[in-house]
Order: structure tokens, then sequence, then C-alpha cells
């Protein structure tokens, strides 16, 4: 791994304008040609700018975006909440078409995908942008900003699978901002590396559109999602949005059969009550089975929310604990290096199959999708 | 929908005012014989706050800045902007000196501006160029502005206008500089703030121009509608001052252009509105569209930005009545913000309407 992505964003904090904040992509891409470019070069940009795939024209230039629920109405020459996305003479543009932002190799647990080939590499990128506003967003200098505030490479979905398979990764996320604002760029991704042999993948927080997400359901091999909280008033103050689009996209996933993993950020006062947690493992339970992954993960301060301690290991414990007894077999807590829920356990002989620490796996005995103990399926991608 | 007349700034035939002794034209040629009108091709080239010069007019004491709440001047000369969308830089020029002079009560140009800032000063002048090249401050009115200043004994390395991005300003018609003299760039060329300030719902990063390079702010915003906030003038456009103002448009912008207000950046910085009303865009902005577009041949003057935003927003409403359109309330886009920014919470001015003394100004 030659650049981390905390690296990179500190980097890119200290330097939003500077060319220093990629330096790592060109040494993670082979091919020789990636130089970071200046923002704010008119004559960089038009390489990146592409017809959006989802939206509706609307009377007077305007157009209504279909790629999220916030379905926002543009008018000419101004962009929608995401931010890398135009309306152009009534046609609306997306302005991040290869236009990778953050790239790095990272591990699969870092994701956190925990029931897909644990201990991978895999290529990870995102382009500026997000359809949300969190205010404990830990990737905020990319998230919130537009695509000419930061600095970023023409990484067009072939050059991106090449530069993937020249680490030696066969996995591929779209990440760290959120991809569904970039699902044009995501999907070509995705196309481009199934004809090589690269499965792809999607962390996102699932505030998106069915149709889009149908068609990105038709490519990846597996999304992440971050559900926030349950509640709409924690997604209005916190985020911007709300929780129903978001549960009825996890719901979405699961049905069309690519592998899903939720993460739920524990976050101090405000998402951490014991009737939230539970009404989450039971929804979880009853709406997505007993097999889905749920990753309790542990906030740290970050952005517009550093008025709040870290999340206290009892409550990250206590999480954990309300998931299991509600009945799902897989609970993990995520950002607690050595808590036990860092690894996996078999569901029916309760025998340690991944042993993790932190992002590494040391022990794995899951063999063919099966307890290397008692043979029970466990679900995911291990092959 | 757009028009390619205004894709340059005019410029004056014939001036009006024989003692304006920089017009925009002359300006230009300066710049180009220095060799600085080569756009900000190097990063980190420009910005940062100048030394203060030795020859600054040592009788200049300043005081606290002029402060009028509720007060706004509107000064009329239908001469200012021709049919053709041509501004005549003179007119333009005496506009703005009688404004000030009656904001101010201050019969000496030069003390007008002296009752605004002092003479180490660094001042941010605020310009609205997202409509670009069809619409935007015009480049006469913040030039007069910054000649003004020069004449009251500022010198031209202690004034930025500056806006979102060098490119917009550039298509504008705007001298971008990054070298000495009268400075001219985008925020692009700066960068924004490492850490987000917050203040109410708002929670952005601030142009490094606004919160570290000037010590000053003079708003330039220009008179439109906007499909989405109700109009867009002098508060909303410190949306150009921030890295994400695609994030503060949900409610129609209601608290967030408000909010922003509030940061001390901007707050305690900004001395000074001057909206350009020489063309007022009363229904399908903010993007210029001719059919709903009136030369108004006006400038709004004051210190009370929401005072300034009302009158501003009074006036749209005059022209829809005019032109037989509903109100903004009726299409469902008062711009609501605007009272907010008066409320207790907020303070950043006066937005009743009953309680703002709107001073009518004929030049002509």
């Amino acid at each position: 791994m030659l650049l981390t992505r905390r690296d990179l964003l500190r980097l890119g904090a200290g330097c939003m304008l500077g060319v220093g904040a990629l330096a790592g992509v060109a040494r993670v891409a082979t091919s020789g040609r990636l130089r970071p470019t200046q923002p704010g070069s008119p004559g960089d940009e038009r390489k990146w700018v592409r017809r959006a795939q989802f939206y509706r024209k609307l009377a007077g230039g305007r157009v209504k975006c279909l790629l999220c629920p916030r379905e926002c109405e543009v008018g000419p020459a101004e962009r929608g909440f995401c931010g890398v996305r135009e309306n152009r003479d009534g046609e609306y543009y997306t302005l991040v078409h290869g236009r990778a932002a953050s790239v790095n190799v990272d591990p699969i647990e870092k994701k956190p995908f925990f029931h897909v080939l644990p201990g991978s590499p895999i290529f990870s990128f995102a382009t500026a942008g997000c359809n949300l506003a969190c205010k404990n967003c830990q990737n905020w200098q990319l998230s919130q900003s537009r695509p000419e505030q930061v600095p970023a490479v023409d990484l067009p979905p072939a050059a991106l699978v090449e530069a993937c398979r020249a680490q030696g990764c066969t996995l591929i996320a779209g990440t760290y901002s959120e991809p569904t604002v970039f699902a044009e760029y995501m999907l070509d991704v995705a196309r481009e590396g199934k004809r090589r042999g690269v499965r792809t993948t999607m962390i996102s927080a699932g505030y998106i559109s069915r149709q889009p997400l149908l068609d990105l359901c038709r490519e990846l091999a597996a999304i992440k999602v971050d559900l926030k909280s349950m509640r709409d008033r924690f997604y209005q103050a916190n985020c911007g949005g709300a929780v129903k689009p978001v549960l009825d996209s996890l719901e979405l996933i699961k049905k069309q059969g690519v592998w899903l993993e939720v993460v739920y950020l524990v976050v101090p006062t405000l998402n951490d009550g014991e009737p939230e947690i539970r009404d989450l493992a039971r929804w979880t339970k009853a709406h997505l089975g007993v097999d889905v992954p749920l990753h309790f993960s542990r906030f740290y301060p970050e952005y517009r929310l550093k008025n709040l301690p870290p999340t206290p290991y009892e409550t990250m414990s206590r999480c954990y604990q309300i998931a299991r007894a509600e009945g799902l077999h897989y609970v993990y807590v995520g950002n607690v290096p050595g808590h036990p829920g860092e690894s996996t356990y078999c569901p029916k002989c309760s025998k340690l199959l991944v042993r993790r620490a932190g992002f590494r796996v040391s022990e794995m005995h899951v063999k063919r999708g099966r307890c290397g103990f008692c043979g029970q399926a466990i679900p995911g991608v291990w092959s | 929908m757009a028009s390619s007349r205004g894709s340059k700034p005019a410029r004056s035939p014939q001036p009006r005012r024989p003692d304006l002794t920089l017009t925009r034209r002359d300006l230009l040629k300066t710049l180009a014989a220095g060799g600085v009108l080569a756009g900000c091709g190097v990063l980190g080239a420009c910005g940062g706050p100048r030394a203060k010069p030795a020859e600054a007019d040592q009788t200049w004491k300043p005081g606290p800045p002029l402060r009028r709440d509720g007060v706004v001047i509107i000064v009329h000369d239908p001469r200012a902007i021709s049919e053709d969308r041509r501004v005549d830089t003179g007119i333009v020029a005496g506009m703005l000196e009688a404004g000030l002079a009656r904001l101010t009560e201050e019969a000496d140009v030069t003390q007008a501006w002296r009752r605004f800032f002092g003479p180490s000063d660094i001042i941010g002048l605020k310009v609205n160029c997202l409509g670009a090249p069809t619409t935007h401050t015009h480049v006469e009115v913040a030039l007069a502005a910054a000649q003004g200043l020069q004449r009251a004994g500022l010198p031209a390395d202690n004034l930025i206008i500056y806006d979102r991005l060098t490119d917009e300003l550039e298509r504008a018609g705007y001298p971008v500089n990054t070298g000495r003299g009268l400075r001219c760039f985008g925020t692009d060329q700066r960068g924004y703030d490492a850490e987000p300030t917050a203040a109410g719902e708002v929670g952005s990063c601030l142009s490094r121009i606004v919160s570290e390079d000037c010590t000053a702010l003079i708003n330039l915003p220009m008179l439109k509608d906007h499909d989405v906030a109700g109009v867009s003038i002098s508060l909303k456009n410190h949306f150009g001052s921030i890295n994400n103002p695609n994030k503060l448009h949900l409610n129609r912008c209601s608290p967030y252009v408000s909010d922003l207000n509030l940061a001390p950046a901007i707050r305690e910085k900004q001395r000074l509105v001057i909206c350009d009303a020489l063309e007022v865009i009363y229904d399908g902005g903010p993007t210029y569209r001719p059919s709903t577009t009136a030369r108004y041949g006006a400038l709004l003057i004051g210190t009370d930005p929401v005072a300034v935003d009302r009158v501003g927003w009074q006036i749209i409403e005059e022209l829809r009545a005019q032109k037989g359109l509903k109100s903004l309330r009726a299409v469902g886009r008062e711009p609501s913000y605007i009272p907010v920014a008066g409320d207790p919470q907020h303070r950043l001015g006066v937005a009743d309407i009953a309680r703002i003394q709107r001073v009518e100004v004929r030049v002509s």
C-alpha cells in the first residue's frame, strides 16, 4: 500500500488546491501518464464531462435529477446538491467521469467487507462530491467539495481497471465519498472490470433512487451500505436526508442477490440509544435476514461533530450484544482494536472462523464457503 | 436564450466625467503594459496581504466604520446603461459618488470612503460572476469602487476583486491580475480554509481571500431573481465566498443564507454593499433572460445588507407587478431568508420594510 487514504486526506486538507495531494496516485497507477491536475483549469475539465444518465428535462431549461431521492431541480448553469452535476443549456452532465480524486490500495477489511475475500487488497477510488452532508463525515474534504476544488487524475474506466490489475488486485471499490454521485463512472468501471476479470464493489450511504441502483446491482459484486440511523430526525439534522430511501435501497440490494453488508456508525447521544439499536437489529433480521453482516463502527470526532467524544467501548459492546441477542448471525465491531467483535464466528458451532486484528486477518477457517469445523454454510464471496 | 451582446463588458464611448483619472480601458492598458494581465498561471503566486505602503496618508485617522442600519440609498441614472447594454463608466462613477455622499452625509467623496475604511485595510470586493458572460456585476461598477478607494488614498495593492472562479471573472471581462496593483482573481487561485467555519446550520470553508487576506469587504452583488432562493442579492452573494454552496439550497436557502452571513469573517469585515441594479433580472434568474431583464439604471448602496436585500426584493416585486407577473410569494419563491436575517437570532440588519429608509437619488 503506497499511500493511505488518511495520508492522502491529510495532504489534501493541508493543500486543497495543491497538486501534491495526489502524489501517490501516479505511483499507484503504473501507466506512467497519470499526473494530478491542477484544479480550476477548464481545459482539463472537459474530458470528464459526460451526459448524465438519470435525469429528466423540465420547462424553462431546467432539469430534474433522478439519481437520488433528493431529485434536485436544477436551473441552467447550476448544479445539484452533490456539486458534481451541472445543467448546461438544459441538459444535465456529470463532471466527474474519470476524474479520480482519491486512489489507493486498501485492505478489504477497511471498507469494511468481512465476507468478501478476507485479506484481499482492493483498489479503491473516488471522485469529489456527495449527495448527503453528514456532519460527522470523515472524508469531508473530498465528499463536501466540488470537483474543481480538489486535485484529480484522469483515470477513465479502462485505465482504472488496468491500474488495478497492475497492482495485483482483483477487486475494485468505489468508496470514500459517495459512488452514487459518480454512478455513470462506477457503472463503466464495473463493466470494464467484468470484461477483464475484476470484480467491482461500492461503499455507499444507500441514498439512491431505484433505477440507478438496479443498474448498479447488475454490475456489482458487493455493496456495503452505511445506514446512519433508524430515525428520520437523525438523517434530517445530521445528513440532510431521510431514512426511508436507505431502507428501501437495502431491501432492493438484498432482493437483487448482490452481496450486502451494513455498517452503522454509533454516534454518542445521537443514534446510540438502546431502542434504536434494537430497532436496527430487528429491522435487519426481518427485512434482510439474519445472515447479512451488521457492523457497528466506532465514531471519532470529525468535521462538524468535534464536540462529541469517541464512542465508549461499553456502548460498542452493548450494540454488539443487542444485535446478537436479536438473532443476527454476523455482528461486528469496528474501530475498536482487540474487540472480539472484529472476528467471524460460526453461527452453528460458534468456533472462530476468521480472526481479525484491525485490518489484518490472522486466521482463516472458512473453506469453500463453509465452516472449516462443522461444515455450516457461511454466506459471502469466498472465491 | 443567452445574448452574446454581453459577452464583453461594454465601455463608455464617451465618459462623462473628465476627472475620472483611471477608466477601465486605462486600467487594462496599464496592467497589460506591466505584464500582469496574463492570468493566474502559478499556484500560490497570488493572494496574501500586502505591506502598508510608505506613502499612506498620515492624516487619515480612521474611526469605527460607519453603520447606517435600515438605510438604503438608490441612485438612479437611466443614462448609465444603454439599450444595447453599454455601460457608461463615468456616469456609474458619478452615481457611486452621489450615493456615498448621501449615505455618509459627506460632501467630499474622499472623506465618504474613509468613513468605512482605514489606510491599511486590505479590501476584498466580492462581485458576482456566476452568470458570466451574459450577466454579472458590471466591471464598470467594481472598477468605479476600486478607483474611488484609490482616490481616497488606498493603494491599489490593497484591493482584491474576487469571486469563486478566475475563469468566471475572465468571462465577465474582469482584468485578472495576481501581480502588483489592483488584484483580481478567484478563490481557485487562493484556496479555502482547511477547516470549516460553523455558523448556525452552515459548515463551510471560507475563501482564504475572505478569512486571511482581507481586513474589510465590499459586497458588490447584482440584483436578480433566483429560481430557488427567490432573489439573489448581497446576502446570497457570499455563497461565492465558500466551498460548498450546493449544500445550502435546501428550503429555498433558508436559513443557510442568513446563517452564512453570521460567520465572523463575513459579518465583521463587511463594511459596505454596492448592489449593481443597472440591469435587474426580475424573473427567470439567476441566468440572463433578455425578456425578463429590465434596464433599471440604479445602484443600491448601504451598510445594512439585510435592508439592501429587502429593498432589492421590493424592486423585483415592483418590476414583476409592472410586467403582470405574480409576486414571488404567489409563485412559491418568497425569499424567506431575508426576514430570517433580520430576526433576533441573526440581527444582521433591518428586514422590516416599514422600518427601512429607502432614499431615492436621481443624478440625471
